[in-house]
């Protein structure tokens, strides 16, 4: 049992100083030094600051650090711990968007992995272009990196045994 | 294949090999540059230029992050220049280093270091290899993104134990503050004085605030306390704020509302022939609102005096476009000499203009003068990244033109070509603010902040660069069309409350928006193929060679038929060439109409000159033309009579995953028409801002039969056009 002043997160526990932040996402950055998860909006709109929680991608930049307690926290610093479950898939589209070169800037890329490894994580044999798009979309980009991120979520998800599904059409 | 190459700017102003190259003594070369990664991926272009000419491999040679101490001073980051620029510099003196090491019998750049003088100059006439590069090696700056490594500015300092600080006087992990702005309820607001004690006095313990004239800041220990404390003064002080122009849908009347204008012709060529009788004028006016840059990540910035001496050092950690007129305009705002001022830049997340890093770091410098020793971290908030950082200026464009059909002498098949049809005159008027408050250029400093102290720095009336610089508003509004008299007003408006600088592609944006959607209506009106149009009123063989290769990629003919049959669909193209000087780049859309715009499919072909880093061009095309997508369908800054109200997401959407096109990017060969010598690189960053939007709209008209020429092309500007 954790104490009101201990997270976990990446699957290991962690003391935090309650009340010295004004959301998870300042405790996770400034106190834990897990800097991945990054502040773009403050207003759950742009999708840069999500986490796992639960195996859920969720933005943290309004949410109270004391909300975490209790519940799996995964970061994007993760990929270290092979006994998560969202490793495998997390480290599948790490390599996916290096290949695909899916990024200008990489301010989004950290949130748009952590869904993307939710989506993956989640997903029970086929996807279609429409899911991922749809998992994808609370999440902004301004660099216009979009297509090679769909490019490169599509080869980890094959890569992770998953299908895709095509006859979908995008529109 | 080897050959000269004419010095550029920034070798002419740094010609030092040593200003470049560092040699290290285990063989690797470090380059230098004033350029800043911006998430272009600018650094592994110019570590592929260097690689090639060193004969290195590319894990050989390393870049330096801009730094004011030891980087060329080669001004901004913009205009689509630093492979031209920088590239060429660094090209120039890897090639002579390449010389040196023959010529000394070196085994390794590391023991060249002992035959050379770092003072040497850079020999220009050394041949470079200049063979078409075209690398493809991946960026490897995006391992540490996709790990979500501590590398941008926003996670300096912040926590010691990953990322310490190190002054410019060697001390290591000072003291971090975290520093807010305090705002007052508009966009141009002065501080009633009065109310500042009693505010102070309600400041919970462990924070800190400061005030010079009408700018307030706060210091504290944790974000926390500081935005707690930035709030709470926010609610107690009193401003009288000044009303903004009332306006609508992102500026549409401004051009009414301004104080002042200055009017100039900025081209004419050519005189007007005497129209005959079957001469037709076309009139025309089109709009594009007022955008924000909407960088992902708000403006940060890390600052520290060395001590309370007017001789005091200042460190700055910045993600400007420019860190020497950044340093430039910190020494005019501080009174201090521009040596005592070390600027270091850091990636922050993708900038496309002249957004809000140089103001941050202003008030970085200006809250830790309050705390020497200290180093102070502002991070602006999300409204302050809309509210204060330059808008890309509303722009009207109004244009004119007297077309002559030759029926009588016509055979049909050139009539179809649009041959025996001339541009009889061609006149653009570009009403718009000025794009650039850029700092470095003026002789008070260009912060917004610095403008609220007490020393009454003057507010700087946005400018427009000069026509040998690529222009402001002016960018594109010459047409690449033959025409018997071309003539281009500009009309700047004078004296709004609106800060506008730049932002990526200036007024070609708006310009190419216009003079292409123009060529479409001319077409149209003629009865003319818009490919055959504009192909018969080219004359440079590269933009009719970019024209035709895209042509045939899409099969234009035959997909603009087959396009039809679907309901609501409908293809379009549009061409420029970026500055006038630039890259060459058309674009076809395929948009689906329904009660909105769904931009579909888009296909780019561009002619960049020398392509240096073929997958690096593509994807800066590729995102262009999505970010221009944005632009043209959503994209509208709004504001009420006190500030700007598109503070947040919800309030200026822009494209999101469901919503982006396909793109396919085709790049033309770099090498010339006779194969033998290259082109110079032309730069890729903004070519597609332009032809994209356009090729949007005409693809529209081409689906629905509806001009709009209001940009974004909403639902609203879509039923509004189509009652028009």
């Amino acid at each position: 049992m954790l104490k009101s002043n201990q997270l976990n997160v990446n699957g290991q526990v962690v003391t935090f100083k309650p009340g010295a932040d004004s959301t998870a996402l300042q405790t996770i950055r400034n106190q834990l030094g897990l800097t991945a998860s990054r502040y773009g909006c403050g207003q759950e709109q742009c999708g840069a600051c999500h986490v796992l929680i639960d195996g859920q991608s969720k933005p943290i930049c309004q949410l109270p650090a004391d909300a975490l307690v209790g519940h799996s926290v995964v970061t994007l610093e993760s990929g270290q711990n092979k006994g998560l479950p969202s490793t495998s898939y997390l480290t599948a589209l790490q390599l996916s968007f290096s290949a695909e070169q899916a990024a200008q800037c990489g301010y989004c890329t950290s949130g748009l992995l952590i869904s993307a490894t939710a989506l993956l994580m989640n997903a029970s044999g086929t996807l279609s272009d429409l899911q991922i798009r749809a998992a994808l979309d609370p999440h902004l980009c301004r660099c216009g990196s979009h297509n090679r991120v769909l490019k490169a979520v599509r080869k980890a998800a094959l890569q992770c045994g998953l299908k895709i599904d095509d006859s979908e059409v995008s529109a | 294949m080897s050959q000269l190459m004419t010095p550029s700017v920034s070798l002419k102003t740094n010609p030092l090999l040593g200003q470049w190259l560092r040699f290290e003594s285990n063989g690797t070369v470090t380059v230098f540059t004033g350029k800043a990664e911006l998430g272009q991926g600018i650094l592994h272009a110019l570590k592929l230029i260097a690689a090639h000419e060193l004969e290195l491999p590319v894990s050989k040679v390393q870049t330096e992050a801009a730094n004011t101490k030891h980087s060329p001073d080669e001004g901004m980051t913009s205009g689509s220049l630093s492979v031209q620029d920088s590239g060429l510099a660094i090209r120039q003196a890897c090639a002579n280093a390449a010389k040196l090491l023959k010529a000394n019998a070196c085994l390794s750049y590391a023991e060249l270091l002992t035959h050379i003088d770092p003072l040497l100059p850079i020999d220009v006439t050394v041949p470079t290899k200049s063979t078409a590069l075209n690398r493809i090696d991946a960026r490897d700056d995006l391992e540490a993104l996709v790990r979500g490594e501590p590398i941008f500015l926003h996670d300096l300092g912040i926590n010691v134990d990953l990322t310490p600080i190190k002054n410019n006087w060697g001390q290591s992990n000072i003291n971090l503050l975290h520093g807010r702005m305090v705002r007052g309820p508009g966009l141009r607001c002065t501080l009633q004085v009065d109310g500042w004690l009693e505010a102070l006095v309600a400041l919970q313990e462990g924070a800190q605030a400061f005030r010079d004239g009408s700018l307030v800041g706060v210091l504290a220990g944790t974000e926390e306390l500081a935005e707690k404390a930035a709030s709470k003064l926010q609610r107690l002080l009193k401003w009288d704020v000044e009303s903004l122009p009332v306006c609508r849908e992102g500026g549409i009347d401004l051009f009414e509302l301004a104080p002042a204008m200055d009017s100039q012709v900025f081209h004419e060529t050519g005189q007007a022939m005497e129209a005959g009788k079957d001469a037709k004028v076309y009139e025309a006016v089109y709009f594009r609102p007022a955008l924000h840059h909407g960088s992902m990540g708000p403006s940060v910035a890390l600052a520290v005096w060395e001590s309370d001496q007017a001789s005091s050092g200042l460190k700055v950690w910045s993600h400007t476009q420019g860190i020497f007129p950044l340093r430039k305009d910190l020494a005019l705002a501080f009174g201090v000499d521009a040596q005592q001022i070390e600027v270091q830049h850091m990636r922050g997340a993708g900038c496309y203009g002249h957004n809000g890093a140089d103001d941050v770091a202003y008030d970085a410098a200006w809250l830790a003068k309050h705390v020497p020793g200290q180093c102070v971290r502002v991070q602006w908030a999300r409204e302050e990244e809309m509210q204060q950082s330059p808008l890309a200026p509303a722009m009207r464009v109004k244009l004119q033109a007297t077309v002559q059909a030759n029926t009588e002498t016509t055979k049909f098949d050139s009539r179809q070509d649009g041959l025996d049809i001339e541009l009889l005159t061609w006149q653009h008027d570009v009403w718009s603010q000025g794009h650039s408050t850029r700092p470095g250029r003026a002789a008070t400093p260009a912060f917004k902040d610095s403008w609220q102290t007490e020393k009454n720095f003057p507010v700087l009336e946005p400018i427009n660069v000069a026509a040998a610089a690529g222009a402001g508003a002016e960018r594109n509004a010459v047409p690449p069309y033959i025409s018997s008299h071309v003539k281009v007003n500009a009309h700047r408006l004078l004296g709004l409350s609106f800060r506008t600088s730049a932002m990526r592609g200036l007024g070609a944006h708006a310009n190419v928006f216009a003079c292409e959607s123009f060529m479409d209506e001319i077409a149209h009106d003629q009865g003319l193929d818009p490919v055959a149009f504009r192909l018969s009123k080219l004359e440079d063989l590269r933009a009719i060679a970019v024209i035709k290769t895209l042509s045939d990629q899409v099969n234009w003919l035959e997909r603009r038929q087959s396009v039809l049959q679907k309901e609501g669909w409908g293809l379009g193209i549009a061409y420029a060439r970026y500055k006038s000087k630039g890259a060459y780049c058309a674009v076809v859309a395929e948009v689906e109409v329904t009660h909105q715009v769904n931009v579909r499919s888009l296909w780019v072909v561009a002619d960049i000159g020398e392509i240096i880093h073929a997958d690096g061009a593509i994807s800066q095309l590729e995102g262009g033309a999505i970010q221009s997508t944005s632009w043209a369908l959503k994209e509208q800054a709004h504001w009420d009579a006190e500030n700007i109200t598109s503070t947040h997401w919800d309030a200026y959407p822009i494209l999101r995953f469901s919503e982006v096109p396909e793109v396919m990017v085709h790049l033309m060969p770099g090498n010339s028409q006779n194969g033998e010598t290259l082109n110079p690189p032309l730069g890729a960053g903004e070519a597609t801002q332009g032809p994209t939007s356009a090729a949007i709209a005409n693809a529209v008209f081409h689906a629905v039969g509806v001009r709009v020429r209001q940009m974004p092309l909403s639902p609203d500007n879509l039923a509004k056009a189509a009652l028009a």
